[in-house]
């Protein structure tokens, strides 16, 4: 039964995929200015722009040029980027350890701190202080959605950095005199961590702080808000009750409100993992942080499509991938799901 | 046929003048009784007032630029200082609701007209045989492709597709929001099609289309307007992100977003002036948007009142 499910949910993220590359096939091909005559500058002459347009099957037919672009994208080919004049796969193999570490620990910390916080207001429903807390929660769901994040970044870095100098300039993963240590997942906490390098992975942890602390205070809301009004759905539901009135301790009771509150949660910090993914565009471009974001506004201000084109490709397949991810999980911790 | 009309019990009943009370003044009724409601009426106001009266409130030309005064910290000429290249904050902020303000109420109009009608195909006709049914189908599969998508990263490629401007950026956002109509109007319309009076007006000879649009739309259509105030709000802070990246209105025209990102190169030198006021201001107008739809969606769903 769970095997049959996931297949089907895989099947789905299949279907995804091959509409998505569709939807970015038809965009890229959407962009202004011919490749070739880009490829070639201005000073080549027409038989040598009809020769190239020949050799990059831009006069195929439109689904033929489509099965090659797949071919060349299973070949791991994306083309070269005009910017940087490396291919796009490169770029981006370099480029994704530090967006992933990046959106990865906001995440992480966005649960850590905001699930066990919703768990604690949630249990102070019955308290005379809990319409405070209600209000707490909701205006500050409110404000963090209304907050623009690429705001927020200049308020926390005008704080932390001019005025009281605690925080490093917005130059990097690590401090430019320090360099990354050596290379071995790409991520600098957990590289240093390897190298036993306790002087960089401080350093690279003070400079994960602002970023961090943007992403989970913007997009951390919503974890807060679900966990709280499950908590409290499910500490007045028949179940609970009914444990309670074995004689169950409160502290059981909380337990088993908790466990059952969490798969709309892991659904949603899913979500938020993919839609991060967005907002790390914004925040990376301020603190320079050289990830596949930044990559993606460099390549929009220079109209370099072949890394636009790469960026999009692996936003939506980490995306697609974070989703199918999440639903397994849901599938495997939520036997309610399997029943039905 | 009238829209259902919400019930509320903490406000009493609706006075009894043998008239049924408009939706509309219900839920002006319903806002103005909460403090949170209030405070989001009157930020809306305020910025679609100055949106209006912008051009006869600003004391400068906000594309003129004053060659002495670069960075200069706020005073009382120049209200909220100058930016980098000499142009008044203040009237800059002021004029950007001229950017702002249209592109998102037009850009959310536009989202959710085209959700809320594939909405009602996808939620009428949905697992039923035939044409309806096949479009219904192929609806959802196409929002499924689409929600795969990074929101931010889609309007992103679709305004790089077509190019920037303030045009481009609207139709990206109306794009990549009418999804949330769509999804939102279809739920809706699942849990009511097979209501007596659906049967009702088919028995009475409505063709499937007119019964789902005349017939079954008008029921479902408040939480749309409710979501519409939502995003409002995510309007406006997507046009102000795609700017801030340089994929959206181009400088020197007045745009919050914009100015963050010019601003912004500043700040770590202390000069704070130029990129928080404008995003005040962006920040500001979102939260308005935010406390009354918040408040909205309180006056449809019984269950949220306390």
């Amino acid at each position: 039964m769970l095997g049959r499910l996931i297949a089907k949910r895989l099947a789905l993220s299949i279907v995804q995929l091959f509409g998505a590359s569709v939807v970015i096939f038809a965009l890229v091909r959407q962009l202004p200015g011919d490749p070739a005559v880009s490829q070639l500058g201005s000073t080549a002459g027409p038989e040598q722009i009809e020769a190239l347009r020949e050799r990059l099957h831009l006069n195929d037919p439109v689904p033929v040029q489509y099965g090659i672009w797949i071919r060349d994208l299973f070949r791991g080919d994306l083309g070269r980027s005009n910017v940087t004049g490396n291919a796009v796969t490169t770029d981006l193999a370099d480029r994704i350890p530090a967006t992933l570490e990046l959106i990865t620990i906001s995440l992480l910390a966005a649960l850590v701190l905001l699930v066990p916080l919703g768990v604690f207001t949630a249990r102070v429903a019955k308290r005379w202080y809990s319409r405070s807390v209600n209000r707490s929660v909701a205006t500050y769901g409110l404000f963090a959605g209304s907050m623009p994040d690429f705001w927020l970044a200049q308020l926390l870095l005008f704080l932390f950095f001019f005025k009281l100098g605690w925080a490093p300039a917005p130059l990097g993963r690590v401090d430019l005199m320090l360099g990354p240590p050596d290379d071995v997942t790409g991520l600098y906490t957990l590289d240093s961590l390897i190298a036993a390098d306790w002087g960089r992975l401080r350093d690279a942890i003070v400079h994960l702080v602002l970023p961090v602390i943007t992403l989970v205070f913007v997009y951390g809301a919503p974890i807060l808000k679900m966990t709280r009004a499950n908590v409290t759905k499910n500490l007045d539901s028949e179940f609970v009750q009914q444990v309670k009135s074995a004689g169950v301790g409160e502290r059981t009771q909380l337990w088993i409100a908790f466990k059952n509150s969490l798969p709309p949660v892991i659904t949603l910090a899913g979500i938020t993992y993919g839609f991060v993914i967005g907002g790390a565009v914004l925040v990376e471009t301020i603190f320079s942080w050289g990830g596949l974001g930044q990559y993606a506004v460099l390549a929009i201000s220079n109209s370099d499509f072949n890394a636009i084109q790469g960026f999009v490709l692996v936003a939506t397949v980490v995306s697609i991938f974070i989703f199918l991810l999440v639903d397994v999980v849901h599938y495997v911790v939520d036997p309610r799901i399997r029943a039905t | 046929m009238d829209p259902v009309e919400p019930i509320d019990a903490t406000l009493g009943p609706a006075p009894l003048t043998g008239r049924r009370e408009s939706p509309f003044r219900y839920y002006l009724r319903f806002v103005l009784s909460r403090p949170a409601g209030i405070f989001g009426l009157v930020m809306v106001s305020a910025v679609l007032i100055i949106t209006i009266i912008a051009p006869w409130i600003i004391p400068y030309d906000p594309e003129k630029t004053f060659p002495g005064l670069i960075l200069e910290p706020p005073s009382g000429a120049h209200w909220f200082g100058t930016d980098a290249t000499g142009l008044d904050v203040f009237s800059r902020v002021i004029a950007a609701t001229r950017t702002d303000i249209p592109v998102a109420f037009a850009a959310t109009a536009a989202s959710m007209a085209i959700g809320v009608i594939l909405g009602v195909i996808a939620g009428y006709f949905g697992e039923r045989r035939g044409l309806g049914g096949a479009a219904s189908e192929i609806i959802m599969r196409i929002l499924d492709i689409f929600q795969a998508f990074p929101v931010f990263v889609l309007a992103l490629v679709l305004v790089a597709a077509a190019g920037s401007g303030a045009l481009n950026v609207g139709i990206a956002i109306a794009f990549v929001n009418a999804p949330i109509f769509a999804r939102l109007i279809r739920g809706q319309i699942l849990g009511l099609r097979r209501m007596p009076f659906v049967e009702a007006a088919r028995c009475a000879g409505g063709t499937p289309l007119r019964v789902a649009f005349h017939n079954v739309m008008p029921n479902v259509i408040s939480p749309a307007f409710v979501q519409a105030s939502v995003t409002l709000g995510f309007a406006i802070l997507l046009t102000a992100g795609l700017s801030f990246v340089g994929a959206g209105v181009a400088a020197p025209t007045p745009e919050w977003g914009l100015m963050v990102a010019s601003g912004g190169r500043h700040i770590i030198t202390g000069e704070w002036w130029p990129s928080v006021f404008p995003g005040l201001a962006l920040g500001g107008t979102i939260l308005g948007f935010a406390f009354l739809g918040e408040v909205m969606g309180q006056a449809i769903n019984p269950l949220e009142r306390r």
